[in-house]
């Protein structure tokens, strides 16, 4: 009988020798005793490992997981729509200062040009993470505002790292609230974005910059 | 059985435990060694009448091998970061068996499961409790969760996760139906 309360917990601490010699025993004894507690080990292993493997493949940086939608032959006609208003926007407002790259939201109309979806979720021994960059279209970023950057409003900044290693400030969001979905929304045109080392930055509101969350990436050009 | 067939059960039955040791040693001639050392003393426990519950054959193994594997990390920690260990198991991606027990649709039925999930924060508990082995305590009380929540979550996760392994033909019978 597999007890839910303590049970998973326990089958990672024994694997990890968290336990004390009285539990390892006892966890020991039913072990040999109970082919259920040995099924769901098994399944925690396997599950672990399929985890595992998507860390391998850097999923959790990768292009967010998406609700399934079926495709309709009329969507290359939008997004070729959606170039063209991109165009106009760009040539009706061709000054765009550096902290505009970000927006809190895509462009009325403009959600089918998104292209590209990254999503930024704290990964214990993440250093960083390899992003092919889309030739046009928005960019969504999604991170994760949990961890020690905890709060009800939070501040989704942009910086670009240069040659000598500073960051410089890309782009800026303040007072942002988690969407439903709990992950913090920023967008930006990948034309905006050259090919580089850049940084998101997680704050919550009212905090110190040291309490940020960092996410790493490279932009990579396809 | 002979120890190369009690081998064979192993990787036949227990695909998780394998993947385990040889994501722990990162070396995989000597997770086979620690596997084959695991499978034959449970051989020879069993032979000698030493196994209480000769039924539950499986939990013996995987307290032995559990138990060697730490004995093992204990000893040697140098596996942990050559790169030329790497280079070896990645190679080990191609085995024919991993084909055969359904490793490659593990990370496929994770993806599904986590892309089901309607909310950030459940996706994100997983990967700290399962990936960061973060404390449960630590997770409820930075996600705001009750542990109800928490236990909730893993458990439609693993319910679903395996769901999705049995539909690609990889069910619990196929595997652990002998234990």
């Amino acid at each position: 009988m597999i007890d839910l309360d303590c049970d998973f917990e326990r089958m990672r601490d024994y694997v990890r020798g968290r336990l004390t010699e009285d539990e390892r025993q006892a966890f020991e004894d039913r072990l040999a005793r109970d082919p259920e507690l040995v099924r769901e080990f098994e399944q925690t292993l396997r599950l672990r490992e399929g985890l595992e493997q998507l860390k391998d493949q850097v999923y959790f940086a990768k292009p967010a997981p998406r609700p399934a939608r079926r495709r309709f032959v009329w969507v290359p006609a939008l997004a070729a729509a959606a170039v063209a208003g991109l165009a106009i926007i760009l040539w009706v407002q061709p000054q765009i200062s550096p902290a505009g790259v970000l927006r809190a939201s895509p462009r009325p109309g403009g959600a089918a040009d998104i292209s590209a979806h990254f999503t930024f979720v704290p990964t214990r021994g993440s250093t960083g993470y390899d992003l092919d960059r889309p030739a046009a279209g928005l960019i969504e970023f999604r991170a994760s505002p949990t961890g020690p950057a905890a709060g009800a409003r939070y501040r989704l900044a942009l910086e670009r790292v240069g040659q000598g290693g500073a960051a410089e400030p890309v782009g800026t969001l303040a007072d942002l609230v988690p969407a439903t979905d709990g992950y913090l929304h920023g967008f930006a045109d990948a034309s905006r974005l050259p090919a580089g080392r850049y940084l998101l930055r997680v704050d919550a509101a009212g905090q110190t910059t040291g309490n940020a969350v960092v996410f790493p990436f490279v932009l990579h050009d396809r | 059985m002979d120890p190369v067939s009690s081998l064979s059960a192993v990787y036949r039955d227990y695909p998780g435990l394998r993947a385990l040791i040889l994501r722990r040693v990162r070396d995989p001639e000597v997770a086979a060694d620690i596997l084959q050392d695991a499978a034959v003393t449970t051989l020879e426990k069993l032979r000698s009448g030493e196994i209480a519950h000769p039924e539950n054959l499986g939990g013996y193994l995987y307290r032995v091998a559990i138990n060697h594997l730490r004995n093992h990390r204990r000893k040697d920690r140098t596996a942990l970061s050559s790169p030329e260990l790497l280079e070896e198991l990645r190679d080990t991606v191609e085995d024919p068996e991993w084909e055969r027990v359904g490793r490659p649709q593990w990370a496929a039925a994770a993806r599904r499961m986590l892309e089901e999930m309607p909310a950030a924060r459940d996706r994100e508990l997983l990967v700290r409790f399962y990936l960061n082995d973060e404390e449960k305590d630590t997770i409820c009380r930075e996600l705001s969760l009750t542990q109800e929540h928490f236990n909730r979550v893993i458990f439609r996760a693993r319910n679903r996760f395996r769901e999705l392994l049995e539909q690609r033909g990889f069910g619990r019978g196929d595997l652990l139906g002998d234990t």
